[in-house]
């Protein structure tokens, strides 16, 4: 690609940011932290949980997935999808019940303890750095092929570039960023689908042929098992996925931008229907992108498929809409960058740093001091990983974030909003050990380790690229065992808290 | 990709100053001004969809690989691409107007582009509309001034070609080469759109700011011209200052005429039509009779509403101002023009902004005036206060004398008789002559002398050559009557009291001074200054005091002190030359 | 006043378990089937395809579905909540 597109393509993905920039300073947002609870509609607080959720796995990776494999990259898609149900109808409402500001408050309403909130600080940070490392990745490949440098280089200057706007200048992640860059994304990839049927004439069968010519697996595209070799795997993976949205802090806190428990509903009801129409739409590009392109071209350019949609884009409109779906790509990365940067720095800056250091005795100067610092390191950290993780798919590695927050923060959620017996000591035995079994079996899965292209080039200790159905369990019966290990609560309390999770009401003292 | 980028500039650049050209002149810039209603709606799409067939008219022609610059784009071939810049105007119509004037434009420029015809057509007659209606949400969004940033409007600018581009791609994919085309068009006309947006919005700001501009300038006029019809209003509304007014108007704003009016008939008229439009005329015309009533300001666009009975009346359109002090109209004030287009949205601010002064300075000029009669009043309150132990004493003394000596009694009789005529006359003159206070004072002094016979003796020296000097009344007399009360109280006999009155350099001295016990401490601090209620003794001195101020000014206020030798003296000063207070009718 | 706190939470549950029972049942019934009747899906390719995207696009109507069901429940229980808190009140 020419300077000129590039420069486009600059253009574009600036014009994106200065509009959203209006539209922020019009609605008199702070500008440092989420916006101040209460203040968005459940319209668009849907729209803006829509567009933390779709981020470059959602885009980029699933559309590779399944221009690569067929019908096992739709399942991504539908785990994805359904797992909102089990956010709706389990944890939302309780959640805006609890808390105001993180997932600590939640935990912390039932177990107050310093610990916990260390507990649950750390475990944000961990669970928000695996999902910033994907996108980091998505990055730079999708630099590497705009400007034809290698990936390393390519890493380094996104990842620093964006450590550096978020921490130092940025902290502009409103919910405008959110809502602005869904409506935008939204409306390129219905265009791009729309190209992608006028290419066929608008006519369906012609798409499924062509896409069988096009794909390597022929007529078994369609069916299941092109990925995930065995049902196992599956069944590892749709578990993550549909528990894992459930136990994700930067989606979770989006209860709290909201008036009321109608507007939450509203706000998860309108999430997934834009979700869901979008997971319909890559659909169809996924299919474009095998049948315009063909499995062996996409793979040579990039194995992972990662760069199916860019290439679609290419194929369909040269450089000109490629350009145009790489800034809408980029913008989408880089919103959901600073989106999962302020969350979790927020958990540390204030849970942290402001609650246990400084024992609330910190001015706003010092904890947004300790919140830069935060980003920083955690900029540095994400892309250490992800200059060793050029090989993989994107929508792989936020599953596998799926995987430990459905291992670690799920449970204990749960058990924290519906288990009588549970206790401290059973949420922190659920923590500790749902962390430590799936990050283990991550690291030590064919996705880290991987004698040829792996980050560890050993061999892999187990063959599990989902370990979900190991790691989820771990977690449960951790916390389970945990807290018989411990005396029960008093029932009393158990009950008040019970009932303000439930109804919001606290008896015997002031509404929240 | 250059080349083409700097011809659609280039053609663009046609566009912009014709657009340029268009923003000077007054039908374009009045049709900013107007107000959005249902009809205006209409109007903008209209003009602004006409520069959309324009812009596409001064597009060019993209035939295979080779670019063609027509002079005119007229007509295109069927494989051949017309490359039209029609969103500019679009996207401008949208980002002023709204959405409905966006969609109306882009379905002006859509249908001319359906009948233009081409690869491409399909795409071109969609994005139009769409984008005009994006537009217009877009801005409603963004945006709560009137016109938006160009800044802002450069950036919003960007998206509708590539969404011209992507359309194109959906509706026409089996043009082979359609992807090449768009890959050599889309920059190009990305950049030329975007920029030109921002230029013709920056172009309609400056309009705008223009009317703005003339808008403060038409109220400093207004400002100036109150303030120079302020001598004239202040003479009453009569004649004099209904020509004085008329006058200036005509002198300062250029109208073809100036009227000026009381409730029932011209007062003045000067300018056009003066031979008909005389003073003495009644008001008749319905027009003039609502803006009375209602007092508002009411704008005749024809002649009809003017209904000037003569039959050559050059005047065609007015603005009719009604003037008024408080709620209803005193009368009005008339501005006539040629023709009804004369009539500038200036003139109508100017028109009622004057209104509003002149209305305002009639008022306070009239609350001035209220104030001085009311002033006037409590002045004659304060002059017509008598002294009635005076009189009782005095007529007891008049029955003591009546049968041992008669005669004095009747000459004491008869001083008390002129000393009340005196203050029966005080109602009617705010100032005497110095002459007729010292006959007073006088008068006064012959009856205390007859009734303190032997306890008391009161000299009067008054310098000669005083005349035409004026003091309120009863100044003096009150002065002497303070000593005799107050300060000779306790005194049995060899009591003195001296009367002196003295010609200074510019002022005429007045001294009254006793040789009796003196003022009390706290009263000298406080006597004139404050109406105590202890007695009369500072009420009087009070009374005195604020005549001489209110009247004679501050100079002349009273001095009190007591003397180092014992007794006391009260003294002030009366300027040389004092005018009589005009009668105020 | 506490019990019937318990007893609209209880009623609440068991509508929310008894849907998540549902959802998980038919969201896991594609691997399930694959494991338990590998038979079935590997012999038979046309049921195989329709069963799989049925299911597939299924689960984003049954999403929006059940969705739309709660949030209509729930505007009826948060009714009743506010008539207990009145009650409460008084």
């Amino acid at each position: 690609m020419n300077i000129t597109y590039f420069l486009f393509f600059i253009c574009i993905v600036v014009c994106t940011l200065i509009i959203t920039y209006w539209a922020a300073k019009k609605s008199n947002t702070t500008s440092q932290f989420y916006t101040a609870a209460g203040s968005l509609t459940g319209t668009q607080n849907g729209l803006a949980i829509a567009g933390d959720y779709i981020s470059a796995a959602s885009f980029l990776g699933i559309i590779g997935a399944i221009a690569l494999y067929g019908y096992d990259g739709f399942l991504y898609s539908i785990g994805f999808l359904v797992s909102y149900l089990i956010v709706l109808l389990l944890v939302a409402e309780p959640i805006h019940h609890l808390g105001k500001f993180s997932l600590g408050d939640v935990i912390c309403a039932r177990f107050p303890s310093t610990k916990m909130r260390w507990m649950m600080a750390v475990s944000s940070f961990i669970i928000s750095i695996l999902y910033l490392i994907p996108q980091l990745v998505a990055a730079g490949l999708l630099i590497r092929l705009l400007l034809d440098i290698n990936y390393t280089a390519s890493v380094l200057v996104i990842g620093s570039l964006m450590t550096i706007y978020v921490a130092f200048g940025g902290m502009l992640a409103t919910s405008w960023v959110q809502i602005i860059k869904t409506i935008v994304l939204l409306g390129g990839v219905f265009l791009l689908s729309l190209i992608v049927f006028s290419r066929i004439q608008w006519n369906i069968s012609d798409l499924i042929q062509r896409v069988e010519e096009g794909t390597v697996w022929g007529e078994k595209y369609f069916l299941a098992g092109q990925l995930f070799d065995s049902p196992i795997e599956i069944i590892s993976l749709s578990l993550a996925l549909i528990l894992g949205t459930a136990g994700l802090p930067h989606i979770l806190i989006r209860m709290y931008t909201v008036r009321d428990t109608t507007e939450v509903r509203r706000s998860i009801l309108t999430a997934t229907w834009i979700i869901g129409s979008f997971y319909f739409m890559t659909l169809i590009i996924g299919f474009g992108a095998v049948a315009f392109i063909g499995y062996q071209r996409l793979f040579d350019v990039d194995s992972t498929g990662n760069l199916a949609a860019p290439l679609l884009a290419q194929e369909l409109g040269g450089d000109f809409l490629l350009a145009f779906i790489s800034a809408i790509a980029f913008t989408t990365i880089v919103a959901v960058v600073a989106g999962l940067v302020i969350s979790a720095t927020t958990a540390f800056s204030h849970d942290i740093y402001h609650h246990i250091i400084k024992k609330g005795n910190s001015t706003e100067q010092e904890q947004l001091k300790a919140a830069q610092w935060t980003a920083l390191a955690i900029g540095i950290i994400a892309v250490l990983f992800a200059l060793g993780l050029e090989n993989v798919n994107v929508t792989f590695l936020v599953s596998l974030t799926f995987t430990v927050a459905a291992s670690s923060n799920f449970p204990v959620l749960l058990f924290t909003l519906y288990w009588k017996r549970f206790n401290e000591t059973g949420a922190i035995a659920g923590m500790i050990c749902g962390l430590i079994t799936s990050l283990m079996l991550l690291l030590l899965g064919p996705h880290v380790m991987d004698p040829n292209v792996g980050w560890i080039k050993r061999e892999a200790f187990h063959s599990l690229y989902n370990p979900g159905i190991f790691a989820i369990p771990a977690g449960f019966l951790s916390a389970i065992i945990g807290s018989f290990f411990a005396k029960p609560e008093p029932h009393d309390v158990f009950w008040r808290f019970y009932q303000k999770a439930h109804t919001g009401a606290d008896a015997g003292r002031d509404e929240k | 990709m250059k080349d083409l980028t700097v011809v659609l500039f280039e053609r663009l650049g046609l566009v912009l100053i014709f657009a340029f050209v268009l923003t000077r002149t007054p039908g374009f810039r009045s049709l900013l001004y107007r107000e959005f209603n249902r009809k205006m709606i209409f109007v903008h799409a209209f003009v602004f969809g006409l520069f959309g067939i324009a812009s596409t008219m001064m597009g060019i022609i993209i035939d295979g690989d080779t670019v063609v610059i027509p002079n005119l784009l007229w007509s295109v071939e069927n494989d051949q691409v017309a490359v039209s810049s029609s969103l500019v105007a679009v996207v401008i119509a949208g980002l002023l107007g709204g959405p409905l004037v966006g969609l109306g434009a882009g379905m002006i420029a859509g249908i001319h582009l359906f009948f233009l015809g081409g690869i491409g057509w399909l795409a071109n007659v969609f994005v139009n509309p769409l984008t005009g209606l994006l537009a217009g949400l877009t801005a409603r969004f963004f945006s709560q001034e009137r016109v938006i940033s160009p800044m802002k409007a450069l950036f919003i600018g960007v998206f509708p070609p590539i969404l011209q581009m992507q359309l194109m791609l959906v509706f026409h994919p089996h043009a082979d080469h359609m992807v090449a085309v768009v890959d050599q068009i889309g920059l190009p006309l990305v950049l030329s759109n975007s920029i030109a947006i921002a230029i013709f919005t920056a172009m309609i700001g400056i309009v705008l700011k223009e009317q703005e501009n003339e808008a403060a300038m038409s109220t400093r006029r207004a400002l100036t011209i109150a303030e120079e019809a302020l001598p004239f209003l202040e003479k009453g509304y009569r004649k004099e200052m209904a020509i004085g007014i008329s006058n200036l108007l005509y002198e300062r704003l250029e109208i073809a005429a100036v009227s000026v009016t009381d409730g029932e008939t011209i007062l003045a008229h000067k300018g056009l039509g003066a031979d008909h439009h005389l003073p003495g005329e009644e008001i008749v015309t319905t027009i003039s009779q609502e803006a009375l009533e209602n007092k508002k300001t009411k704008v005749a666009y024809t002649r009809e509403e003017i209904q000037c009975q003569h039959p050559n009346c050059p005047l065609e359109a007015a603005i009719i101002i009604p003037i008024g002090a408080s709620d209803h109209a005193k009368g009005l004030i008339k501005f006539y023009y040629r023709k009804a287009q004369h009539i500038r949205p200036a003139d109508l601010v100017l028109a009622e902004g004057l209104g509003k002064l002149i209305s305002n300075q009639l008022q306070a000029i009239e609350a001035e005036r209220l104030k001085a009669y009311m002033r006037d009043a409590e002045l004659r309150n304060l002059q017509a206060q008598i002294n009635p132990h005076f009189l009782f004493n005095t007529l007891h003394i008049i029955a003591a004398l009546f049968r041992k000596e008669p005669e004095r009694a009747r000459h004491i009789t008869v001083q008390l008789a002129n000393y009340m005529r005196f203050n029966l006359g005080l109602v009617s003159n705010s100032l005497i002559e110095l002459e007729r206070e010292c006959e007073h004072v006088r008068a006064y002094i012959e009856i205390i002398q007859a009734r303190f016979a032997g306890r008391l003796q009161i000299t009067f020296h008054q310098a000669r050559g005083i005349s035409q000097v004026y003091v309120p009344p009863s100044t003096i007399q009150p002065l002497v009557e303070n000593s005799v009360q107050h300060g000779l109280k306790n005194v049995i006999h060899n009591g003195k009291i001296e009367v002196r009155i003295e010609k200074m350099e510019d002022s005429i001295r007045v001294t009254v001074t006793d040789n009796g016990s003196g003022f009390p401490e706290h009263i000298l601090t406080n006597a004139g200054e404050k109406e105590l209620t202890k007695g009369e003794k500072s009420t009087g001195l009070y009374n005195v005091n604020q005549r001489l101020i209110r009247l004679l000014g501050e100079k002349s206020r009273l001095h009190i002190k007591n003397l180092p030798a014992g007794g006391s003296e009260v003294s002030f000063s009366i300027p040389m030359v004092i005018q009589k207070e005009v009668e105020v009718s | 006043m506490e019990k019937l706190f318990h007893q609209y939470i209880k009623k609440k549950q068991r509508f929310v378990l008894v849907s998540v029972i549902c959802i998980f049942l038919f969201y896991f019934s594609l691997p399930l089937s694959l494991i338990f009747f590998p038979q079935l899906m590997k012999n038979n390719k046309d049921f195989h395809i329709f069963f799989a995207w049925g299911y597939a696009f299924l689960q984003f109507f049954m999403t929006w579905f059940i969705g739309w069901v709660y949030t209509r429940k729930a505007k009826y229980w948060d009714e009743l909540l506010e008539r207990m808190k009145q009650e409460e009140k008084r």
